[in-house]
């Protein structure tokens, strides 16, 4: 029975793992490449899910819906990217946080005139509602595995991008070593605008299919990035390998201690500390590599 | 020279209209020239706003029902947001006793917010109506001659839900809450009346929004029946719903699990649940009747039992104010018109115990699909004039 219990976990962690890819994977990128701390990164995620409400109610497709939706961020992000970032590419981190951290306040004060307090749920698409069987009899959601799947497809696909393709080896050379670059006579506008919409799709994609589980309400990007950047600082910043790893240590290592370190501590000191528990793994990481699991060169 | 005494003059002025102003908002209730000031501070923002925001409807259900008039007498009500925060308040009841010169408070949904305003009030001897909380303190060793709780004890729903799981006989039960002191307070109070085995629990952070590792647990304990107190409930909800954990236990808390706020979020994921309560829109009366037919008409959905306990505790202002005759500075004649608690509820009988709390019956309601609505199907009455756990600390008699 335990072993069941530890499988269906196991799957729990996975997909939360593979959602805080999706989203650290932008933000360690625009952070490695551009040198820009974008905190505004977690309101794309929240976009996603609220475009997603809307062309549901619209649409009778919900892939189609999905891609609208993560068409419509990646076109907030590049006015985002063209009209506000690049004045900000040569200042410092300080003028960089207060303009992301202004930028989540717009987006929320936005999405609250736009959708309103309440939050919105989402039903799951008909051919992905109902369990299927997993090890000893057990059932576990159809809809989160396939999330799960698609996440990882996904994850796979980016690899292929960033290892096999033209734009994937600027990429590569731009979070190694960005004025050799620019040197070489690469057009780094037009990778940076690129770079940033990758990322603001993949926070639109996560936001997208995590919406039918968890609702879709005001601040939910707040909530997952703190945990982001916890992913991205055990990686290794600006390193998707590392962002992968690192986010799928964090879903296991998260999902596990909940309910295991109730076991062991008893049940209201080991709740307590279940929910430090990723800050303590970050701790001991960085006590044991400073620059996170696979930092990028530069 | 002759400019900073004119200062000084106007300064004095201005202290002196200040002076009369508030002197004559202090005496004005009691000539009944000015409508009598009901102060009506609850959340409206904050972790538990979706409390506050039914009760505020509750309310307006009632000041239509009143009509401009409560016991017989002008009233207007004073309103305000605590924000959920104590120290907002403490600053707002220190505002409305002096400013407004209000004498009678409601609202109060929150337990911390309760807590720091009721010393206020009861030392200006003035009237604490609690339409939310009902912290065991105050129904116990901090019990005061003042404060009226008309809602209930806040482990009242979950110490029926014990007592109902042991009448129909549930062996296995596993417990999960959010890890704040409501949802400590409430498994406790399952505890103190469920005699079978508790084979697991969980205390998932209140921030937590999705709940697909404590589902992991309870499939692998295997119980007959969950009792829930999750703050966050319709992605738990939902997600319980979509778990499939339905086809193995049988899921029971607080009928505010799945009431007419969050139908229609939750969707079909509510069928099944079964909810304690000490009212629900289908009980029997007139009053409520017409409560329940008014709130839908303007709201296009049931009430819950936070917009009932606002509406109960509106009328039984009402019914005190009528026995004074509006002269509700006669402090003593107030408080014993307030403890006979002669209004009609929309719970059908209601009176007070020695610690100003109610005795009161205790409902299990399942949620069900009639037509295309939702709607609470009575299935027990689990217990009878149920005084609370903790009326005997209260020396009060």
């Amino acid at each position: 029975m335990i072993v069941t219990l530890l499988i269906e976990q196991l799957f729990n962690g996975v997909q939360l793992g593979v959602m805080l890819f999706l989203i650290a994977t932008g933000l360690t990128l625009v952070l490695g490449i551009m040198r820009l701390l974008n905190l505004a990164h977690a309101s794309f995620f929240m976009l996603g899910a609220y475009f997603l409400a809307t062309y549901v109610s619209l649409l009778d497709s919900f892939v189609l819906a999905s891609a609208l939706s993560i068409a419509s961020v990646v076109a907030i992000s590049l006015v985002v990217e063209i009209g506000i970032f690049r004045p900000l590419y040569n200042r410092d981190h300080l003028d960089q946080v207060l303009a992301t951290f202004a930028l989540i306040m717009f987006f929320d004060e936005a999405a609250k005139m736009a959708w309103g307090t309440d939050a919105l749920f989402i039903a799951i698409p008909k051919a992905l509602s109902g369990q299927v069987e997993i090890s000893g009899g057990n059932e576990y959601p159809l809809y989160r595995i396939a999330v799960t799947v698609m996440g990882l497809v996904i994850g796979v696909a980016l690899h292929l991008i960033i290892h096999n393709t033209r734009l994937g080896m600027l990429i590569r050379a731009g979070a190694n070593n960005r004025s050799m670059t620019e040197a070489l006579g690469v057009d780094v506008r037009l990778l940076y605008s690129a770079v940033f919409a990758l990322g603001a799709a993949l926070a639109a994609s996560a936001g997208v299919m995590t919406a039918p589980i968890i609702g879709v309400q005001l601040g939910m990007g707040e909530a997952i990035l703190i945990v982001t950047f916890v992913v991205i600082v055990i990686g290794g910043v600006g390193s998707v390998r590392g962002s992968l790893v690192a986010a799928l240590l964090i879903g296991v290592f998260d999902t596990f201690s909940r309910f295991l370190l109730p076991m062991v501590f008893g049940f209201t000191a080991g709740s307590a500390l279940s929910s430090m528990s990723i800050y303590m793994l970050m701790a001991a990481i960085l006590l044991w590599r400073p620059r996170g699991l696979f930092p990028a060169i530069g | 020279m002759t400019r900073s005494w004119s200062g000084k003059l106007r300064a004095f002025c201005g202290y002196l209209a200040v002076l009369c102003f508030t002197n004559s908002t202090l005496s004005i209730p009691a000539l009944a020239a000015e409508p009598l000031k009901i102060g009506f501070i609850t959340s409206l923002t904050g972790p538990i706003s979706i409390v506050g925001a039914e009760q505020k409807r509750g309310m307006e259900i009632a000041l239509k029902h009143l009509d401009g008039k409560i016991g017989g007498v002008p009233f207007e009500v004073v309103e305000a947001d605590d924000q959920t925060k104590p120290d907002t308040g403490v600053q707002l009841v220190s505002r409305m006793l002096t400013r407004d010169g209000v004498h009678i408070f409601t609202g109060l949904a929150a337990t911390n917010v309760f807590m720091a305003v009721m010393k206020p009030i009861v030392e200006a001897n003035a009237f604490l109506i609690g339409a939310g909380a009902g912290p065991a303190a105050v129904a116990g060793p901090l019990c005061n001659p003042n404060t009226f709780i008309v809602s209930w004890p806040n482990d009242g729903v979950a110490e029926a839900v014990g007592q109902y799981l042991s009448q129909i006989g549930t062996k296995r039960l596993y417990l999960i809450a959010s890890n704040y002191q409501a949802g400590l307070d409430n498994l406790e109070g399952v505890k103190r009346f469920y005699k079978g085995e508790i084979v697991g629990q969980s205390l998932p952070a209140l921030d937590v929004v999705d709940y697909s590792s404590e589902f992991a647990q309870i499939r692998a304990a295997k119980p007959e029946a969950v009792f829930a107190f999750i703050a966050n409930l319709v992605p738990f909800m939902r997600q319980h719903d979509q778990s499939g954990l339905k086809k193995q236990s049988n899921l029971y808390g607080g009928m505010w699990l799945a009431d007419g706020a969050s139908f229609k979020a939750q969707g079909d994921a509510a069928i099944g649940f079964v909810g304690a309560t000490h009212w629900y829109p289908g009980i029997m009366n007139p009053q409520n009747a017409k409560f329940v037919a008014d709130f839908v008409a303007k709201f296009s959905r049931e009430p819950t039992m936070f917009a009932q306990q606002q509406y109960d505790a509106m009328f039984l202002i009402d019914s005190a104010v009528r026995a004074v005759g509006g002269r509700v500075n006669e402090t003593e004649a107030l408080r014993a018109a307030f403890k006979k608690a002669e209004f009609k509820s929309l719970r059908g009988k209601f009176r007070f115990n020695h610690n100003n709390f109610p005795i009161q019956d205790y409902y299990m309601v399942r949620v069900e699909k009639v037509g295309d609505a939702l709607t609470h199907k009575q299935v027990a009455t689990v217990f009878q004039d149920r005084q609370d756990s903790h009326h005997q600390a209260c020396k009060m008699q």
